[in-house]
């Protein structure tokens, strides 16, 4: 499935409107096409139009507040969304996260670090959409969960679990790895596409969603172990 | 301490007794004996005077009769074999007749509730009479009611318990206003005592409302700092996020001799953009805004908080040590994560260039406790409390070389008063600073 939108086509949601103008200058030097909002309730009508390949969403707006916003705009689309939250407020990142979000930056950010999140979700989306030829149909299971790199589908038990971008492609490499150890800092990088960064909590968060959506395995055993101070592991089910 | 409770107490009972033991023997004093003599005659003749009188009348139950409603004794007149006197007359009341008109002198006979005392009005054969004389209460007899002594010792006893309720009563009001003062001085300025004294007497209600007042208005005051203190770094967002997205589009545009400075804007904005962060922070800790509590592991989260910290240490040549163990604490996880996080991010900082920063964890009876150990330079005894403060440093931190916004600890102190634990600093005995936080279980 190839997105029809290009992937240069951005959709700012934010009320401060200079702030806007100054970002549609930065980002279309490189390279990309902005279109600026400043309301929710508008922003989410465009955002759920699926004429914008990512979605840049502030928390603090006037009509519908960023989560209102991501909420409504996960019942139908899968639209990648960075959001961007106040700084002070450390839950917002959680829970923008948990609400299907796939990256957060904390306002006032660096743009540098907006591009280099934005790419690296295009990047994701790409290798997964591209796919290496021999992958087209691959299948990646474990238990009762089988993942369609092809359709980029999960199926657990004959039935699809909506998963965002970022989960599925971490629950693609935990398949991958199945029953070994994966670290934090080569989900960081294989997941979020950026250095693992100490504090960050965003694997973390992304995990748990993961978690909450696969429930327990068939023996009702959790899927994805922690392993402390070491990352994340795909249980085998004992045969 | 001289405490007010035990002094209104104690001087409310001794006086209270003296009134009492004044009165009892004054009673005493003046009142005659029941077993005296004299008390006796008193009695014996009034009673044969009544009973003449009586024999001299025309109906002399009428007489008798008239007599116990007005005096509540019963006086009984056997002339022959008939009985004059209230009902009922008393079964032994012939008997005992029989045996005054047969001798001399004053004859008695146990009753089940006093006793029946009855004598000859003139000579051995005249009529007799008697008076019923009802004896204490026993309830009176028992507690012996009737000595001195005992009477002497009921007054101290219920003078005792008088004064502790008095005492109690009056001192009520102080403790009320003593608690929400101390609540003040730990930082709940909602607290009020109208409603508490509002049956109190006119001057400590008074008083209760000039505190009232007072409350309200330091409250008041502290709100509305906090909330320009909140305002004005909401305001200074907006154009911090525009200023880095100018400063990159001015990096775009400027030749690599503007690399340098545009670096130094770029990490001054990071600071102030990281201290606004820090600052709003507090203000919502301090804000205590309902945080949700849910159980989770502190030996988790120390870990992983060891964990990351030592990502960042190893770049820096530090290391970061943790033994942890799985408690149970009831709290918000990610304010919590920060107040730790604070804590071991403040002491990597200090952290002399391969030293290892120790993080431990124990359990003491309901209370679990972290500590991290730095092997830096500490801090100075007159400072240990004040780095706790907001903004504060200690004097040789001034050239910011070690970084960080100064509320790193301010808001781990602020974050764990919110969970009801405290925090504490000491110099480690040989060198270090040791941070200690407790959490209640």
């Amino acid at each position: 499935m190839v997105s029809p939108v290009p992937t240069t086509d951005i959709l700012v949601i934010d009320d401060d409107v200079e702030l806007c103008d100054l970002l549609t200058e930065y980002l279309g030097a490189e390279g990309f096409v902005v279109h600026a909002v400043h309301d929710g309730r508008e922003g989410l009508q465009h955002a759920m139009a699926g004429e914008h390949a990512l979605v840049v969403l502030d928390v603090m707006l006037p009509g519908h507040n960023g989560f209102e916003v991501l909420r409504r705009l996960r019942e139908t689309s899968q639209v990648p969304v960075v959001m961007l939250t106040a700084r002070g407020q450390d839950v917002d990142r959680i829970v923008g996260l948990e609400m299907g979000a796939d990256d957060y930056l904390a306002k006032p950010f660096n743009p540098r670090e907006l591009v280099a999140r934005i790419r690296a979700i295009h990047r994701r989306l790409s290798r997964t959409e591209d796919g290496a030829p021999s992958a087209a149909g691959e299948i990646l299971s474990a238990g009762d969960v089988e993942l369609h790199l092809a359709s980029r589908t999960v199926l657990r038990g004959g039935e699809e679990v909506t998963l965002t971008s970022a989960e599925l492609t971490l629950l693609e490499v935990l398949l991958r790895a199945a029953g070994t150890v994966v670290s934090r800092e080569d989900l960081s990088t294989s997941v979020l596409g950026r250095r693992f960064s100490p504090y960050d909590r965003s694997i973390d968060v992304h995990v748990s969603n993961l978690r909450k959506k696969l429930g327990p395995s068939a023996s009702g055993r959790e899927r994805i172990k922690t392993v402390r101070s070491h990352g994340y592991l795909y249980a085998i089910e004992p045969r | 301490m001289r405490s007010l409770f035990p002094r209104i107490f104690l001087s409310f009972w001794v006086a209270m007794t003296l009134i009492g033991a004044a009165f009892a023997v004054i009673y005493a004093a003046s009142q005659p004996s029941e077993r005296g003599r004299r008390y006796r005659s008193l009695v014996h003749e009034s009673v044969r005077r009544l009973a003449i009188d009586a024999l001299d009348a025309e109906d002399p139950a009428a007489e008798l009769v008239r007599f116990h409603r007005a005096t509540e004794t019963a006086v009984y007149l056997v002339d022959g074999d008939r009985v004059y006197g209230p009902e009922p007359i008393p079964r032994e009341a012939r008997a005992l007749a029989r045996r005054a008109r047969a001798a001399e002198g004053e004859h008695t006979r146990e009753l089940d509730d006093g006793v029946l005392v009855a004598f000859a009005l003139e000579r051995p054969g005249s009529p007799v009479v008697m008076a019923r004389m009802r004896s204490p209460s026993p309830w009176a007899r028992a507690v012996g009611a009737d000595t001195l002594w005992w009477r002497l010792l009921v007054v101290f006893l219920v003078g005792g318990l008088v004064a502790l309720l008095l005492a109690r009563y009056l001192t009520r009001p102080l403790r009320a206003l003593r608690r929400a003062t101390q609540r003040v001085a730990e930082g709940d300025l909602s607290v009020r005592v109208t409603p508490e004294l509002s049956r109190a007497d006119a001057e400590i209600a008074a008083l209760g409302a000039d505190f009232d007042r007072m409350a309200a208005r330091v409250e008041e005051l502290v709100l509305a700092q906090r909330r320009l203190l909140t305002d004005v770094s909401h305001e200074l967002n907006s154009p911090l996020a525009r200023l880095r997205v100018a400063l990159e589009l001015a990096r775009q545009r400027a030749g690599e001799g503007a690399a340098g400075p545009l670096d130094r804007i770029e990490r001054e904005a990071e600071r102030l953009s990281a201290l606004i962060g820090e600052i709003l922070t507090v203000t919502r800790l301090e804000q205590g805004e309902g945080t949700p509590r849910e159980e989770l592991d502190l030996g988790a989260l120390v870990d992983e908080v060891a964990r990351d910290a030592d990502f960042e240490a190893k770049g820096k040549g530090r290391a970061v040590m943790a033994k942890t163990e799985p408690v149970s604490v009831k709290g918000d996880e990610e304010i919590l994560r920060r107040a730790v996080e604070n804590i071991v991010r403040n002491a990597i900082r200090f952290a002399p260039e391969g030293s290892e920063v120790a993080i431990t964890m124990s359990r003491e009876g309901d209370q679990v406790i972290v500590r991290v150990r730095d092997h830096g330079p500490g801090v100075p005894e007159e400072a240990l409390e004040d780095i706790f403060v907001p903004l504060y440093r200690v004097e040789r931190d001034r050239d910011r070389k070690t970084g960080g916004t100064g509320l790193g600890l301010a808001i781990a102190d602020r974050a764990v008063k919110l969970h009801g634990g405290t925090i504490d600093a000491q110099n480690a005995r040989d060198g270090g600073l040791l941070v200690t936080l407790r959490l209640p279980v």
